[in-house]
């Protein structure tokens, strides 16, 4: 897990939240994939063990994470649920985004518009 | 854990004392030749030369005992699970096995700078007079060093105690150690004293003196070891309770 | 069985007129890191040294499963000093050894693997160590230890930043089950994402703790901005 950087004006547990939520609807985390032990991950992203359980709690009830009692934790191979989620996540970044453009004075079909020449000039 | 703070306190001086053994070793041996080419008073300058290695041993192992638990060590050696008065105790320990240490090499080394021959020699080592003569020396000058040992320990724990002045401390401590040492000796010695006879001293040196005299002496002895011994507990006690009660380590 | 590793409880020390901790109150609960935060002076080695059987003249209560400091508490408690205790004509070996001598909880395989993962040497004389190297050989000499408590005293500080995410992921790899961290510093903003629960102390008293998370979300700020608030005024 690649290092995160922590704002510690949040609750740490919830950073952690959301970056597996991101991990698990990219596919950077695969489905049925082993989650590295507690204490071994907590060490590699230097933070509190209780904090990184707290955290993965909260993703095992919302169904994102399930444990095998002997086997390990692991990441759902539910991928509509995945899928679900990441959609959920998707349409709030474009509604910030859309409300971002839209106070820049720019109305829909613009932003539309420049987001396809953007992609022109990426090809 | 005393087996083990003594394994440790005798790891850490043991080549500067081996050395300074040594030392004194080698001079007896080489002082006789020295003789043949430059005539000077060999015996004063071997007994000044014991005497000094006698105060260098006796401040190797106060400093030892300063730095080692007075000084940034001490944050090991307060955190080790064992007493304080076991960590006292292996110090003083230390400090007395190597005086004998010294002890025995300068009769070593007087017995180089005799230059017997070997037939003198065995006569000398297979006589149980002589054996006892050495061994009464011994505990006399042990008589005289643990108390003294004792008591600068306690001295050096001492200044520890108050923070406030620096070099009130430092006399009171500096005091502490002399009147100690000196009233340990004192009491130790009134023992001897009172056969208050030269015939004691003459026993030393005849072997064919009466024996009853020389039982007596030893008796004496043995009271003096007794009542030195008694002081060194006292001060090694105070020095365990100043350790273990005031502890204030900078 | 309590599950209370330390529990301080009133206590108070001064030094002639210089009163260092006046009432300080807290307890340290099993599987917990706890930071011990303040600026320097405010107490916090008094204390730990309170706690590590070093200060013997205080009124108040500190007790290390349920007992006051002394041998067996010793027996309990891994102490990290802020300064360098070890001496420095032994060799790293010989450390090592006097360790496992006297501490029956200490685990020499994994002191030495820690110390070939941070490459210090184990032939050379501590004398001849550098600051750093002589700094982790005593984090992993304390941390080696299966201990109930671990009281580090300002184990990052004068540490430059690169080693610290080596020392404090040696830590959070370490420190044993049912054991708790006593940790304390000065230097908050770096480190706190590892407290469980914090304590900030200003000029030898209490003046905030609590669980961390709860503190950043009751107030919205990182610890750090916290304690710079309380210092403020």
């Amino acid at each position: 897990m690649v290092k995160i950087v922590f704002d510690n004006n949040i609750p740490i547990y919830s950073q952690i939240v959301d970056r597996f939520v991101i991990d698990i609807c990219s596919g950077t985390l695969p489905p049925g994939s082993r989650i590295t032990p507690v204490r071994e991950l907590a060490m590699q992203l230097g933070v509190n063990p209780n904090t990184l359980q707290r955290a993965l709690g909260e993703l095992e009830s919302m169904g994102l994470l399930f444990t095998e009692r002997t086997a390990g934790r692991f990441v759902t191979e539910d991928a509509a649920l995945i899928d679900a989620r990441r959609r959920e996540m998707s349409r709030s970044v474009v509604s910030e985004f859309m409300e971002k453009m839209r106070a820049l004075g720019w109305n829909d079909e613009e932003t539309v518009k420049l987001i396809t020449v953007r992609r022109g000039e990426n090809e | 854990m005393l087996g083990k703070l003594l394994k440790l306190d005798i790891m850490f001086g043991w080549k500067k004392f081996a050395a300074m053994a040594v030392a004194v070793v080698m001079t007896g041996i080489v002082l006789p030749y020295i003789r043949k080419f430059y005539v000077f008073p060999t015996w004063g300058f071997f007994v000044g030369l014991c005497l000094i290695i006698c105060a260098l041993c006796l401040y190797v192992c106060c400093q030892y005992f300063k730095s080692n638990l007075l000084g940034s060590e001490g944050y090991l050696m307060f955190t080790l699970p064992v007493k304080s008065g076991s960590i006292v105790l292996s110090k003083l320990i230390t400090a007395v096995f190597w005086i004998n240490v010294m002890f025995c090499a300068a009769g070593a080394a007087v017995v180089f700078k005799m230059q017997y021959t070997p037939a003198e020699l065995f006569q000398i080592i297979s006589s149980v007079d002589m054996w006892k003569r050495v061994i009464f020396m011994l505990i006399l000058c042990n008589i005289v060093v643990i108390p003294i040992i004792a008591s600068v320990y306690l001295a050096v724990s001492s200044r520890n105690i108050t923070v406030k002045n620096k070099l009130l401390n430092g006399i009171i401590a500096e005091i502490i150690a002399v009147v100690g040492s000196w009233i340990a000796i004192r009491a130790s010695f009134w023992g001897i004293e009172l056969y208050n006879d030269s015939e004691y001293y003459m026993s030393l040196r005849m072997d064919s003196a009466s024996k009853h005299e020389f039982m007596t002496a030893w008796m004496i002895l043995i009271i003096g070891f007794a009542i030195s011994m008694l002081f060194t507990a006292i001060y090694g006690i105070l020095t365990n309770l100043i350790i273990k009660k005031r502890l204030n380590l900078k | 069985m309590s599950d209370v590793i330390l529990d301080i409880k009133n206590v108070y020390k001064s030094y002639g007129d210089n009163d260092v901790l006046k009432n300080v109150s807290f307890s340290v609960r099993q599987n917990r890191i706890v930071g011990l935060l303040g600026p320097n002076g405010s107490g916090k080695t008094t204390l730990i040294k309170i706690i590590s059987g070093l200060l013997s003249d205080y009124s108040g209560r500190a007790e290390i499963c349920g007992m006051a400091p002394c041998v067996e508490t010793k027996a309990l408690v891994s102490y990290l000093p802020d300064r360098m205790s070890l001496p420095e004509w032994m060799t790293v070996k010989m450390a090592i050894r006097l360790f496992a001598d006297f501490f029956a909880d200490f685990d020499t395989e994994r002191a030495r693997e820690m110390l070939g993962t941070l490459g210090v040497s184990p032939d050379k004389r501590i004398g001849q160590l550098s600051k750093g190297m002589k700094e982790k050989l005593q984090l992993c000499l304390c941390m080696s230890r299966r201990a109930k408590l671990y009281v580090l005293d300002e184990p990052i500080a004068g540490v430059d930043p690169a080693a610290r995410d080596v020392i404090m992921s040696t830590i959070l790899g370490n420190f044993g089950e049912g054991s708790s961290i006593l940790l304390s510093t000065h230097i908050i903003s770096d480190v706190e994402q590892i407290f469980d629960d914090v304590i900030l102390l200003r000029e030898g008293r209490v003046e905030l703790m609590g669980d961390a998370e709860e503190l950043r979300r009751e107030h919205g700020k990182s610890i750090d901005q916290l304690f710079r608030g309380v210092f403020k005024c």
